[in-house]
């Protein structure tokens, strides 16, 4: 399921909220549908790991805007400075559904923006066919192994 | 993953995982997991096997062994299921045939550990596929009902794998294999039949596995495979692919609630929380995630066809001893509790008076709704949680609730 590099970890999907529920969601539901994903409780952390190539751009980022340390839109913004992130996808989540929030992100090039709360079935299947994948059931008769 | 133990089967067999989780009194979760993508795990307590289950509608139900030890009769269990199906929170089925002395307390208490040594020997003989303990993951305390020392479930494996070599070759998917009647018998074989092996000639046919065989023979499922062995080594039955079978509906499998979309509620809970401003706010709000839980769930059983008992709440309150907030009775009716009447009885608690007197009496009121409010809402979720059939998807659950409330405790801490 992971796919390790020469550089760091690449998984499909990266997810920054700062909400342990919705981390502790989209692990499992994307993980339930056969989806590697890593997820980080703020924007720094996530930074770090990108400039430390321990992660390698994702397909696909997943950005909570309001966030106490660093805004998504700040995140996004930071990312597209880093290598391999400027060609990933960005999906805004947000608690404030806002016609500004929508028109920022969208200037932020972000290509979805979904609301919170959200129907975690349809955030799967968004991701899914943002990845261009169907979702599936099981990792294929094995456990991912500890650290990879 | 870090810090799991974790490798595959061809390397460290389960007879070897059962001694060293025994030994080591461990308790926690092996996840077993075959390369074609079939399932179990083993719920380990202070080193006794407390569980084993297979994941999937194959696997060795309670109802099986019950049939098989010819304890109950298929009525008798379509009954239970059927009393099951109007209160699916209720009790379980054997605590049902039990109330309704079908059973005995020790007839229950043996076909629950023939259960574990049968599934657990089964998952044994696994040849190819992987494992992981998963440490402190464990079931409910309140659904553990027995135990079984590491030392016979691994006498039990050493047994079933002296046996499972002579019938490996016959029956290669152990009591999953499915057999069908061979269209020509060889031209030259004799036949005679022992009573016992023409009865189970009898319920042959391609739709069911040995395992059903067994079920349907009230015969303990390793003596049914020794006869269709047999007759499959005399060329009179032939091994046909699962997948063509028609599959056909386990009583078991109607009563799921694995497709109650806990997650889509839980994200919501948390959204409205952090909008809940003042105590009374809070406590409204708690129990109204309790009745969404329950409207959800009755939404989810009419679409299969199940209906929740009425006095479903107010039984589970009544079982964790969460029906009153000090001196007040939470008004509950069909499942509901009454917002309205609890809302108003805080306010009038918690906002209608400002005097010093009352400052104490307010806020151990507090306290102690939102705990027992919060504990109403995480018996909810595990009632239902523990009729979810994937043991990742019990895990998942209950790591979303429980992140759910720490943050109500930190929003509470920072508030």
């Amino acid at each position: 399921m992971t796919r390790g590099s020469q550089h760091g970890l690449r998984p499909d999907v990266i997810a920054v909220d700062d909400s342990a529920v919705v981390r502790k969601v989209i692990e499992a539901s994307l993980t339930q549908a056969g989806i590697h994903v890593l997820t980080f409780p703020d924007g720094p952390s996530l930074l770090r790991a990108a400039q430390s190539g321990q992660v390698v751009a994702p397909g696909l980022v997943v950005l909570d805007i309001n966030m106490p340390r660093m805004s998504g839109y700040d995140v996004a913004d930071s990312l597209r400075h880093q290598p391999g992130f400027a060609d990933a996808q960005i999906i805004m989540l947000t608690g404030q559904n806002t016609i500004v929030d929508r028109v920022r992100s969208r200037i932020l090039g972000a290509s979805e923006f979904i609301a919170k709360p959200f129907s975690v079935p349809d955030f799967v299947a968004t991701v899914c066919r943002h990845l261009d994948i169907s979702p599936h059931g099981h990792t294929g008769g094995r456990w991912p192994t500890p650290g990879e | 993953m870090q810090g799991y133990l974790s490798g595959a089967v061809s390397e460290f067999p389960l007879v070897e995982l059962v001694q060293t989780m025994g030994v080591g009194g461990s308790t926690g979760a092996l996840h077993l997991m075959r390369s074609d993508g079939a399932s179990g795990v083993v719920y380990f307590e202070n080193g006794d096997v407390v569980s084993a289950v297979e994941v999937g509608a194959n696997g060795l139900a309670l109802g099986d062994v019950l049939q098989q030890l010819d304890y109950a009769s298929k009525p008798q269990l379509e009954h239970a299921f059927e009393q099951q199906r109007r209160d699916v929170l209720g009790k379980r089925i054997g605590e049902r045939l039990v109330d309704m002395a079908l059973l005995s307390e020790a007839q229950l208490q043996t076909a629950l550990r023939t259960q574990i040594m049968w599934t657990v020997r089964e998952m044994a003989v696994w040849r190819d596929g992987s494992y992981q303990f998963r440490p402190g993951e464990r079931l409910p305390m309140d659904t553990i009902t027995v135990r079984v020392g590491y030392e016979d479930i691994a006498l039990e494996i050493i047994r079933y794998e002296g046996e499972w070599e002579t019938l490996r070759s016959f029956l290669p998917d152990g009591m999953r294999t499915h057999v069908a009647m061979v269209y020509e018998p060889p031209f030259d074989l004799q036949l005679m039949f022992h009573p016992a092996v023409w009865r189970a000639i009898s319920k042959v046919n391609k739709h069911h596995s040995v395992r059903r065989i067994a079920t349907a023979l009230h015969q303990n499922e390793l003596d049914v495979a020794r006869q269709l062995a047999g007759l499959r080594r005399d060329g009179l039955l032939t091994v046909v692919t699962p997948g063509l079978a028609a599959p056909l509906s386990e009583p078991a499998s109607r009563i799921n609630v694995e497709g109650l979309d806990l997650f889509t509620l839980i994200i919501a809970f948390e959204q409205d929380w952090l909008k809940r401003r003042s105590f009374s706010d809070h406590l409204v709000g708690l129990a109204t995630y309790v009745n969404r839980t329950m409207e959800e769930l009755e939404k989810l059983l009419a679409r299969n066809d199940l209906t929740l008992a009425p006095d479903s709440l107010a039984n589970i309150l009544r079982e964790h001893r969460l029906s009153m907030i000090g001196d007040y009775h939470l008004k509950v009716e069909r499942n509901r509790i009454n917002t309205e009447h609890l809302g108003a009885h805080s306010r009038r608690l918690l906002e209608g008076s400002n005097r010093r007197t009352a400052l104490d009496a307010t806020t151990d009121y507090y306290g102690e709704a939102l705990f027992i409010l919060q504990q109403a809402l995480r018996a909810a979720f595990d009632a239902i949680n523990r009729r979810v059939g994937s043991p990742d998807l019990r895990r998942a659950n209950q790591e979303a609730w429980e992140a759910l409330f720490l943050t109500m405790e930190q929003t509470l801490n920072d508030g």
